[in-house]
């Protein structure tokens, strides 16, 4: 890895702690996306299934109702014929239904016929092939162009065998038919509107998301910039130091004297490393594997460390937590939190005071508190205390309460702080428990 | 792929209002009715309507004359030929008088009636004109008045058998 990508690590591992990563927003723009074509398109799915199954079966009803209407008809029309064989009283039959209809006997002679010009002609066709066994039915194109439904039967009024041809209009039929595609028509034009919807939601949402990328870009950028000054800045002073001193031990000839400058190079030396450490560890991913672990022995050890620097500060150092407390975490992680915020907790105390450092279980999870009655944070100051290279002290990176609160959050937790001048601050993480 | 799918969408939304859309009437044959009107008679429906003119004969779908009557099936819109031959050789019919029609009667796919006519008398005046003659054939198109021959069956469909000038019962499946 060059060191120009092992800046940009840094950065991008910075800028992806600050504000959302492109690849989520793009991740999130596929779910969307998905989300937004699914549901219409299950949605038409469904419809058209539905308008399928009511098409399909609309044409079988009006059929079967033809076909009861048909044969009603016909039961009459062989009654009426069995009460009068002259067929007179078939004149004065009709209902709205019958287009014509028609008896012919065995020999093809049209007996009846409601148009009575027809009637003592000849049936068109063979009678053989005419006769159906039992019914035959069918549409047909009439020569005014309606299409009528004709059924042929075998009537037999009075032992007498006739072929009835009987005609019937359509339209009352047909009504199912009509409103299976009315059903359609509606459900079709509120789908393709939902379409229309769909794909006018889809380039609007398509848009603000690249907007929200460009302006995300822009920031990142912005905040590369930023960044870069102020590491220029926090590198240069120490640089400039141990260039100093080391062109003054370079002349000197003492050896006390150049002892005392080296002594100082190496102080800043450190600074610049400890500088570095933390932007390390700032800009690490969290990819280390959690293991089981006693909180409470965490916190035991972290104590026992501070305490090393809080005896000749002053500070009095109080902590309670007995029962053992299992969580899932990085130890080192959580260690080096729980060391930052202890030594933050110090250096608020600049005149000595205490620290008292607790432990809890709450519910399902655990609560470290790590109170100070320091000098406390300006109120203006709390907004920006877990923004990076944000600090209020002389010598300070300003990644400390960053990476605490990234720390805390890659464990699933979180940390807030409270604080009031005069009076001290209050750090508080919860962290989920194992078990 | 992204084209390929907006592509199949647009065509199944086409399709889909197509077969849709066939209930609003933009699949007709040119008319509301859907009969065929400049040429549409069946000898098998021909009846015998008496009623009350609605209103004087007009310029109806397909350039044919129109005239709606009340009936005792109903309103039924009187066919009466071309508007030029009816113009030609019209008898004067005006709103509430007697008419005794004969022609070939049909519903149409909007649920109305159509009488294709035959022959209409006007019972209030007298007067009668033949539009048709008895198997159906149109007088304006080149039959005749008072020409009775020809088994000249309207739909096309070919020669009927049975009784001559009189035509019979039409078979067939479609």
């Amino acid at each position: 890895m060059s060191p120009g990508q092992y800046s940009f690590h840094i950065v991008a591992g910075i800028c992806h702690h600050s504000s959302v990563s492109a690849p989520h927003l793009v991740l999130n723009m596929v779910k969307t996306t998905r989300l937004i074509i699914g549901i219409p398109l299950c949605f038409t799915l469904l419809v058209a299934w539905f308008a399928w199954s009511a098409l399909s079966s609309a044409p079988k009803m009006a059929a079967e109702n033809l076909r009861g209407a048909g044969l009603s008809i016909s039961a009459a029309i062989e009654q009426l014929a069995a009460a009068d064989s002259s067929f007179h009283s078939l004149v004065r039959y009709t209902t709205p239904d019958i287009a014509y209809f028609a008896l012919i006997d065995q020999q093809g002679i049209v007996r009846f016929h409601t148009n009575p010009g027809l009637i003592g002609t000849h049936y068109a066709h063979s009678i053989q092939k005419t006769f159906p066994d039992g019914i035959s039915e069918q549409r047909e194109l009439l020569g005014t162009g309606e299409v009528a439904y004709l059924l042929r039967t075998k009537i037999h009024p009075n032992h007498n065998q006739y072929l009835l041809v009987l005609a019937m209009h359509t339209y009352r039929a047909d009504q199912v038919i009509r409103r299976a595609q009315t059903g359609v028509t509606i459900v079709s034009v509120l789908t393709a509107s939902l379409w229309v919807l769909t794909v006018v939601l889809f380039f609007m949402l398509r848009r603000e998301e690249h907007r929200r990328r460009e302006m995300l870009r822009r920031e990142e950028m912005a905040r590369l910039g930023e960044m870069g000054a102020i590491m220029a800045h926090e590198i240069r002073n120490p640089l400039a130091g141990i260039k100093g001193f080391a062109q003054l031990a370079q002349a000197s000839d003492s050896l006390e004297q150049t002892r005392s400058y080296a002594d100082i190079i190496v102080s800043q030396s450190l600074r610049m490393e400890e500088l570095v450490n933390d932007l390390l560890s700032f800009a690490r991913e969290d990819r280390e594997e959690r293991q089981t672990t006693d909180l409470a022995e965490l916190v035991h050890q972290s104590v026992a460390m501070i305490l090393v620097e809080a005896r000749p500060a002053n500070i009095q150092v109080e902590h309670e937590f007995h029962t053992p407390l299992m969580c899932r975490v990085v130890a080192d992680r959580i260690t080096q939190m729980l060391l930052n915020l202890m030594k933050n907790g110090i250096q608020a105390m600049p005149d000595g005071g205490l620290l008292r450092i607790g432990l809890e279980h709450v519910g399902k999870t655990a609560r470290i508190t790590i109170a100070d009655n320091g000098i406390g944070i300006p109120p203006e100051n709390l907004p920006h205390i877990f923004e990076a290279f944000w600090t209020s002290k002389a010598q300070g990176t300003g990644l400390g309460l960053a990476l605490c609160r990234k720390v805390a959050e890659e464990h699933g937790g979180s940390l807030k702080i409270e604080s009031a001048i005069g009076t001290g601050t209050t750090a508080t993480i919860v962290l989920p428990t194992a078990f | 792929m992204r084209r390929h799918t907006i592509l199949f969408l647009v065509v199944f939304l086409w399709l889909w209002c197509h077969e849709a859309s066939a209930f609003w009437g933009s699949d007709s044959k040119g008319s509301p009715s859907g009969l065929n009107v400049a040429a549409g008679f069946d000898v098998n429906t021909i009846t015998t309507l008496s009623g009350t003119a609605l209103a004087p004969p007009r310029r109806g779908e397909g350039q044919h004359t129109e005239m709606p009557v009340a009936t005792n099936r109903g309103t039924v819109s009187v066919i009466l030929g071309p508007w030029w031959y009816w113009e030609k050789h019209a008898i004067t019919i005006q709103i509430n008088q007697e008419l005794t029609i004969t022609g070939s009667l049909a519903q149409g796919k909007n649920g109305a009636l159509y009488l294709f006519t035959q022959r209409i008398e006007n019972r209030s005046s007298g007067e009668s004109i033949t539009l048709r003659t008895e198997s159906g054939a149109p007088l304006w198109s080149g039959y005749g008045s008072g020409s009775q021959g020809g088994g000249y069956q309207n739909n096309g469909s070919g020669s009927r058998s049975g009784a001559g000038n009189r035509g019979g019962m039409r078979g067939g499946r479609r």
